[in-house]
């Protein structure tokens, strides 16, 4: 059973490939100076925006933890929240603001590292704060009534115990940096060229297909030696905070904020100008009801779709070939996904529905970047105690509803509103799947490539308002049902 | 101790907002499902679809033209009053990747009809095979430089200039008058890989330059850059939002401001070396399952009130004369223009160019 559901997601994961390969006969790889050249500028970006990403946001999940326990928790949970707005947004609105308060601002490879660094700080410290807390609660407290220093804690404790964690993080972030499309273009100067332009400029240029396949199974591959490069550890979790505060940096929690400070009062703070050209739009204002309904249903269906393949991950982790394909695989990107999608359906006699197709696409997108950011590290956090329990003669399934799931259903629910919240402002996948304007989010892309930018900017907030009630049913739901389930 | 068992107070509002998105979902999905007909037999290629007594016409196009803002869903909506019939517009996000759609669905392509088509691309559409389609002697614009060409009927057009507000920075009037130090880090651009206006530009500048000046022009030209987007609304945004002075945008662009948000400020420099033109076609797929319709359509599209509602929604300009007349549309500048056949024969070298480019 554990085999037949890991082969199966394997195979739902690869689908995109195999399709694609099926379609076009193949790939091919254009080992050409341009394709080395993209490639050198996309690996360099990619590892100077993980270490930036990496500090920052370490530094901001210090400062979350010194207000985790002092702020009232529906305030701090608000701030959780509100750290995620620069990843969800359209990438324009994070440059706009980044160009708004820096100026003159550094175009190249430090404008590039900037941006990504931007988009990516609340998310890495909210990931890095959850490590602290379910990871080191009980070292730190023994630390500290050992005497440890600080830096001793950090050195020994932190970077010696969660190195793989923290690596793990960053092969996530690398995954995204790398597969990084409009903001090298946008802010990388002239010419700029990573891999996944390479791609689309293959396809939509010459319609080199194959070549663009091969492009995209070299991302796969980079990303699994990379992989490869991360040491299995077993590491225990221990869920106590009671002295994490003893990492925590007073000022850290303003870092994490700063993005999205950043954004919020930056250019989408302009919302006068649109909001009088909205209720103008009759049009529009008739279909809005309509797309807000739409991206709910796409953001809860993506969030629920999640929610049963991390189960499924947790319910056959402990099989070896599952976790190493699943810490090195990255789908290929939205084009080909979605052209993937398309054909696959159009020898359908019957026509799934759209919604289907774009919360499909769209998980397959996220999941292995979810189980690289926090999956993968915490049910490896279990597998002593899974260890133990089979030993004891527990079954596969006992093991799953009984010692699994209590303790990770938390954490799935949390990483399902994640995905759901992104699914929320999609456009890039959805565009090609969806033939019409379904969410907010193509609404959005519509509006601003018709010179429509302060109407866009309008809609961001109710499509932000979306994502983030999404998020919050589903972590509200997670913590509902461990609660239930620990009772 | 007594561990009491408390009923969540938020279980009803669990249960309340599933139900909701349950709801939502069912009655979108139905939506969905209601735009094809009950009595809808799976189509066989090529042969006839009938449902019930009334034909779907299927017409792939990008996101601009469909949304409810573009000119596609009124120009649906008086068409469907003309034939008693249905007409679903696809979408297929960017107008680039049209021809590859069509490429990889072969013959399991439901379009009927495809409409945004540039003339840059007609020599990568030529791979696929197009149904002639007889026009009844429309009244071309004088202005107009290219009539219908083959199988591709054009439906709009604009020249592409760079746009400027009037007060911030005196316009240029030539390529050369860009590389002026009062445009230093001014002008917004878009990438010729993944941007068909960021194409046009580069190939303008071949056609303006010649291939090796075109490049050294390119490479003095990086000062008065900005920055240079992956897509028009992107490096049109950055200019919207006054981080850049200039932009390359289409001639008619600054009508949209005009027009919409009442600010003249907005205005197009005009290079008395000429300019680069797009012009949108629509086309039939010789593949197509109601090939009447669909001819009925692209006839359709080139009606003088459908024209003059492609002009207001798409803000280009029409391909049939008299149209612009006591309209914004009249007041635009009017742009020499490049000598297209050696930019038509200079895009056939794109795949060069861009490598060249990359390499900037």
């Amino acid at each position: 059973m554990r085999i037949c559901l890991a082969l199966l997601l394997i195979l739902l994961l690869l689908s995109p490939f195999l399709i694609l390969i099926r379609e076009i006969g193949g790939w091919a790889f254009p080992l050409t100076r341009e394709a080395l050249l993209a490639l050198r500028f996309t690996f360099l970006q990619s590892v100077l925006s993980v270490l930036f990403s990496l500090t920052l946001g370490f530094l901001g999940a210090q400062g979350l933890l010194s207000v985790k326990d002092r702020w009232n928790p529906r305030t701090y949970k608000l701030l959780e929240m509100s750290l995620l707005v620069p990843n969800v947004l359209p990438t324009l609105f994070v440059i706009l603001a980044s160009l708004q308060w820096i100026r003159p601002f550094p175009f190249g490879m430090v404008g590039v590292v900037f941006v990504h660094s931007i988009m990516n700080i609340g998310l890495v410290a909210l990931m890095v704060v959850r490590l602290f807390e379910g990871k080191l609660g009980g070292m730190v407290e023994l630390a500290w009534i050992e005497g440890a220093t600080r830096w001793q804690l950090l050195r020994h404790g932190v970077f010696g115990y969660l190195k793989q964690d923290l690596g793990w993080i960053g092969l996530f972030l690398f995954a995204i940096c790398f597969s990084s499309f409009a903001v090298p273009l946008m802010v990388g100067g002239m010419g700029a060229t990573t891999l996944e332009v390479l791609i689309y400029q293959k396809i939509r240029v010459s319609g080199g297909w194959s070549e663009a396949l091969g492009l995209s199974a070299f991302q796969v591959a980079t990303l699994f030696s990379l992989s490869l490069l991360l040491m299995r550890q077993k590491s225990v979790r221990v869920e106590r905070r009671s002295n994490l505060c003893l990492l925590s940096l007073p000022w850290g929690w303003l870092l994490a904020l700063l993005p999205t400070l950043f954004v919020l009062l930056g250019p989408i703070s302009e919302v006068r100008l649109g909001w009088s050209q909205l209720m103008r739009a009759s049009t529009l204002l008739s279909q809005l009801p309509q797309s807000i309904l739409g991206t709910v249903v796409v953001s809860m269906g993506v969030g629920l779709l999640t929610l049963v393949l991390l189960l499924v991950i947790a319910y056959s982790f402990s099989l070896s070939f599952l976790r190493r394909f699943l810490m090195g695989y990255a789908v290929p990107s939205s084009v080909l996904t979605g052209f993937a999608l398309l054909l696959a359906t159009l020898e359908w006699e019957v026509e799934p529905s759209v919604y289907f197709k774009m919360i499909l696409g769209i998980v397959l997108i996220t999941l292995p970047s979810l189980y690289r950011m926090n999956w993968g590290s915490l049910l490896e956090g279990l597998s002593r105690q899974i260890e133990t329990a089979r030993v004891l003669g527990a079954s596969w399934w006992r093991l799953f509803l009984e010692i699994l799931l209590p303790q990770v259903l938390l954490e799935a629910s949390f990483l399902a509103g994640l995905s759901a919240f992104w699914a929320s402002g999609d456009f890039a996948l959805s565009s090609i799947v969806a033939g019409q304007d379904l969410t907010l989010g193509l609404v959005v892309q519509g509006l601003m490539g018709s010179y429509r930018l302060e109407m866009a900017t309008v809609l961001i907030w109710v499509m932000l308002g979306c994502g983030l009630s999404t998020f919050f049913f589903f972590w509200g739901l997670g913590y509902v049902a461990s609660r239930k389930y620990s009772s | 101790m007594v561990v009491m068992q408390k009923r969540s107070p938020h279980r009803s509002q669990w249960i309340a907002i599933v139900l909701a998105v349950m709801i939502g979902g069912t009655y979108l999905a139905k939506k969905q499902r209601s735009a094809v007909p009950k009595d809808a037999k799976v189509q066989q290629p090529g042969g006839p679809t009938p449902h019930g007594d009334r034909h779907k016409l299927v017409a792939y196009s990008y996101s601009s033209f469909v949304s409810s803002w573009g000119p596609g869903p009124k120009i649906v909506e008086e068409f469907t009053k003309e034939c008693q019939c249905e007409v679903e517009l696809v979408d297929v996000g960017d107008a680039g990747l049209l021809i590859q759609r069509l490429l990889l669905e072969k013959e399991r392509s439901r379009a009927d009809v495809v409409i945004g088509l540039d003339q840059l691309s007609l020599f990568q559409a030529e791979q696929i095979s197009w149904r002639d389609v007889a026009l009844r002697d429309p009244h071309w614009d004088s202005a107009f430089p290219y009539p219908k060409d083959g199988p591709f009927v054009p439906f709009d057009w604009s020249a592409l200039a760079f746009v400027f507000r009037q007060g911030e920075v005196s316009p240029p009037t030539s390529l050369d008058d860009l590389l002026d130090s009062r445009f230093e880090k001014r002008i917004t651009l878009q990438d010729p890989r993944t941007s068909t206006p960021g194409l046009q530009f580069l190939l303008w500048v071949m056609v303006d330059k010649g291939v090796d000046k075109g490049f050294s022009y390119l490479k003095s030209l990086k000062k008065s850059i900005h920055s240079v987007s992956s897509s028009w609304s992107s490096s049109y945004g950055l200019f919207q939002k006054g981080q850049a002075q200039l932009t390359f945008s289409y001639l008619t662009s600054p009508v949209y401001h005009w027009m919409e948000e009442n600010k003249r400020e907005y205005q197009a420099a005009i290079f008395s070396s000429g300019h680069p033109v797009q012009v949108e076609y629509s086309a039939i797929p010789k593949g197509c399952h109601e090939c009447e319709l669909g001819e009925k359509f692209v006839r359709f599209l080139l009606d003088p009130k459908i024209q003059k509602l492609i002009m207001n929604h798409n803000y280009m300009l029409p391909v049939i004369r008299g149209i612009t007349q006591e309209s914004e549309f009249a007041k635009i500048s009017k742009a020499p223009l490049i000598d297209l056949k050696k930019m038509e024969d200079l895009s056939k070298r794109r795949e060069e160019f861009l490598k060249r480019w990359a390499n900037l």
